[in-house]
């Protein structure tokens, strides 16, 4: 081979071509396998600023709801003027010219039984409004402080886990959750099962490998129904790509006997 | 060129996405697996009652196993995650019934049986396809097809009688209008020993089920009584007073005397074998009042198990080996504890009324006792952790010691 090439050599324009390509291929490939994140241009940094609007008391992460879609695409309609939030169309603003009438109001004692009741409306709403947006930014305050214990990253509510910046991981292992409560049954104290699950690219279990049984046949056999009644409704893993992933089923509050 | 084709082929190869590590899945506390059973079909000639006898059997039996809640009638298959289907056809005397257990969710046949025989096996074959469900579901077979036989005074004396576990078909084992006392199988479930007075003294017999052939196997002077096969049946453990005071002994299958287990001034009564036949456990008052004990198979290495309580009697080894349930008297009567063979988790299972003679199912999943909670003593059954007492004597009379057989 190498005496081949020697043998065949291309001048110093034909190395160059060959020597592009090569390194063309070999960047490609780094940047494919995710080895410099950066480099992945379908991905930007994970960031939070959806869960402040956390809509629901227990949220599931990356549930694929349609009412949640719509909060996704909704935010650019906002930002029109005519269509404000509901908590500031309230007339806060309006409250403001009845001030100077009501300083005049002491001596011209006619329009006073008429305007007294209005400027308490408006003082009413006024604090209605601050205490709602005051409640409001604790709930978000308390969210983000929730998300921050949790850990450094979790799935998005109304997300499909092939947006930009989700995790796929999460929102399969939120959707494993939730079919493994509907379906848990188990006759000895702490099984576990250790499981391969393969998602193919068009979001079915494309393969479901038990690595290591609870030797507990209820406790398989449910973890069994778990990942069949989730794979009925998953969406594809982002980017087009096979999703496949090692889970460990178990009941909650139980430790791993090993 | 070969490089650059490799390297072309991992370009293009299609993208795979690996999540590194376990990811943890976990749920709630466990619940109980929906099961339907539907309506029994009936292809050929109608007997509408067997439908709706079949229909209760697998209700009952599965109900009472434990890991199962029985969908009600009318919510239909919807929600249920295993469908238990029947259908039975009769020609003549004898009957066919096919039965098979779906899993909806997993969208799969779980198990499937055909049984045939004569019309009066029909609760029999049901029996056997839920000991079948059992056993599919997880991983042991049901006790469902086992008998119970058990001492009655329905008849003024004291007989043997053997019944289903759910206490239909009840059939006389000794007519002999004497007392007959504390039946035990062996493990095959062919034969029973018991203790009868109808010669006078209490002895020892062994008979076969089947063909009512009998035999006196031990009639040593005084008591031979309390007789408990070995697991694997080639000796029984006896309480025999021919030596003065109560103590246990082994003797073979044809009565021969093998060996003298316990040696002291003492009463020791109610021996009952592990499951490995290792050990025995026993009761004696060696230190004053009754207690259980454990010894070898060979009658060394005796210890106390109880510490609590002043009176504990008739323990009973479980099939697993993983627990001993006896009875303990609490004021006027007695309640049925289990304990671990340690003496750990010392475990009260009943409290209504009198609880005695507590023995395990061959499988282990229930305890069948006697109980006075009705007024008269009948014959009850529990789970092993004490849920879902039930009362299953077939008559009014007074039903003691039960004890369950293998499958038969």
């Amino acid at each position: 081979m190498k005496r081949g090439l020697t043998a065949r050599y291309p001048g110093p324009g034909g190395m160059f071509i060959v020597s592009f390509l090569c390194h063309a291929v070999a960047l490609a490939i780094v940047a494919n396998w995710n080895l410099f994140g950066e480099l992945k241009p379908d991905e930007t940094p994970v960031t939070y600023v959806d869960m402040v609007t956390l809509p629901v008391a227990s949220p599931q992460s990356g549930t694929p709801a349609p009412a949640a879609e719509k909060a996704v695409e909704a935010p650019p309609q906002p930002a029109a003027p005519p269509a404000p939030p509901p908590v500031m169309s309230h007339p806060v603003q309006p409250a403001k010219p009845a001030k100077p009438a009501a300083k005049a109001p002491a001596a011209a004692t006619p329009g006073n039984a008429k305007e007294t009741p209005a400027a308490e409306s408006n003082d009413f709403t006024q604090r209605m409004a601050k205490l709602e947006q005051l409640a409001q930014e604790r709930r978000q305050a308390e969210v983000l402080e929730r998300l921050k214990k949790k850990g450094t990253r979790t799935g998005m509510p109304g997300a499909k886990g092939a947006e930009a910046g989700s995790d796929y991981p999460t929102y399969l292992q939120s959707r494993l959750k939730d079919a493994l409560k509907e379906v848990m049954v188990s006759q000895t104290k702490s099984p576990y099962v250790i499981a391969t699950i393969t998602v193919s690219p068009d979001g079915r279990i494309a393969q479901y490998h038990v690595e290591k049984g609870s030797g507990d046949p209820l406790f398989d056999d449910a973890v069994q129904r778990a990942v069949t009644l989730a794979g009925k409704s998953l969406v594809p893993p982002p980017g087009g790509a096979k999703f496949k992933g090692m889970f460990r089923f178990r009941p909650e509050g139980v430790g791993i006997n090993k | 060129m070969r490089i650059i084709l490799l390297l072309a082929l991992l370009l293009f190869a299609p993208q795979l996405v690996l999540a590194q590590g376990y990811i943890d899945v976990t749920a709630p506390a466990s619940r109980k697996l929906k099961i339907f059973v539907a309506p029994t079909s009936l292809p050929g000639e109608a007997a509408p009652q067997v439908g709706q006898e079949l229909s209760e059997l697998f209700g009952f039996d599965l109900g009472l196993a434990g890991p199962f809640e029985i969908s009600p009638r009318d919510a239909g298959m919807a929600g249920a995650d295993l469908v238990l289907k029947s259908a039975y056809s009769v020609q003549g005397g004898g009957v066919t019934l096919e039965c098979r257990l779906v899993d909806q969710v997993l969208n799969r046949e779980v198990t499937a049986k055909r049984y045939t025989g004569g019309a009066r096996e029909l609760r029999r074959m049901a029996h056997a396809f839920s000991d079948e469900v059992l056993r599919a579901v997880t991983g042991q077979k049901g006790p469902f097809t086992g008998k119970i036989a058990y001492v009655t005074k329905a008849s003024g004396n004291k007989e043997v009688f053997v019944m289903d576990y759910d206490g239909r078909n009840p059939q006389r084992v000794t007519n002999n209008g004497s007392i007959n006392l504390k039946p035990d199988f062996a493990p095959s479930g062919k034969e029973i020993i018991y203790t009868s007075y109808k010669k006078g003294n209490p002895d020892l017999y062994r008979r076969e089920l089947f063909t009512g052939l009998e035999a006196r196997i031990s009639s040593r002077p005084g008591l031979n009584a309390m007789g408990a096969f070995s697991p694997d049946g080639s000796k029984i453990a006896l309480v025999m007073t021919k030596d003065g005071n109560s103590e246990i002994y082994l003797i073979g299958r044809d009565g021969k005397e093998l060996a003298r287990l316990t040696n002291s001034h003492a009463i020791d009564v109610s021996p009952a074998w592990s499951p490995d036949g290792s050990r025995i456990v026993f009761v004696s008052d060696r230190l004053g009042k009754p207690q259980v004990f454990i010894m070898d198979a060979d009658g060394g290495n005796v210890r106390r198990l109880t510490a609590n309580g002043a009176y504990n009697v008739t323990p009973r080894w479980s099939p697993k080996g993983d627990r001993i349930v006896y009875a303990r008297k609490e004021g006027s009567g007695f309640q049925i504890y289990a304990i671990n063979p340690d003496g750990t988790q010392d475990t009260q299972l009943t409290s209504a009324g009198s609880n005695e003679h507590p023995r395990f199912s061959p499988d282990g999943r229930f305890v069948v006792f006697s109980s006075t909670r009705s007024g008269s003593e009948g014959v009850y059954l529990m789970r092993a952790d004490g849920t879902s007492q039930t009362r299953i004597s077939p008559s009014n009379g007074q039903d003691s010691h039960p004890t369950w057989s293998g499958n038969m």
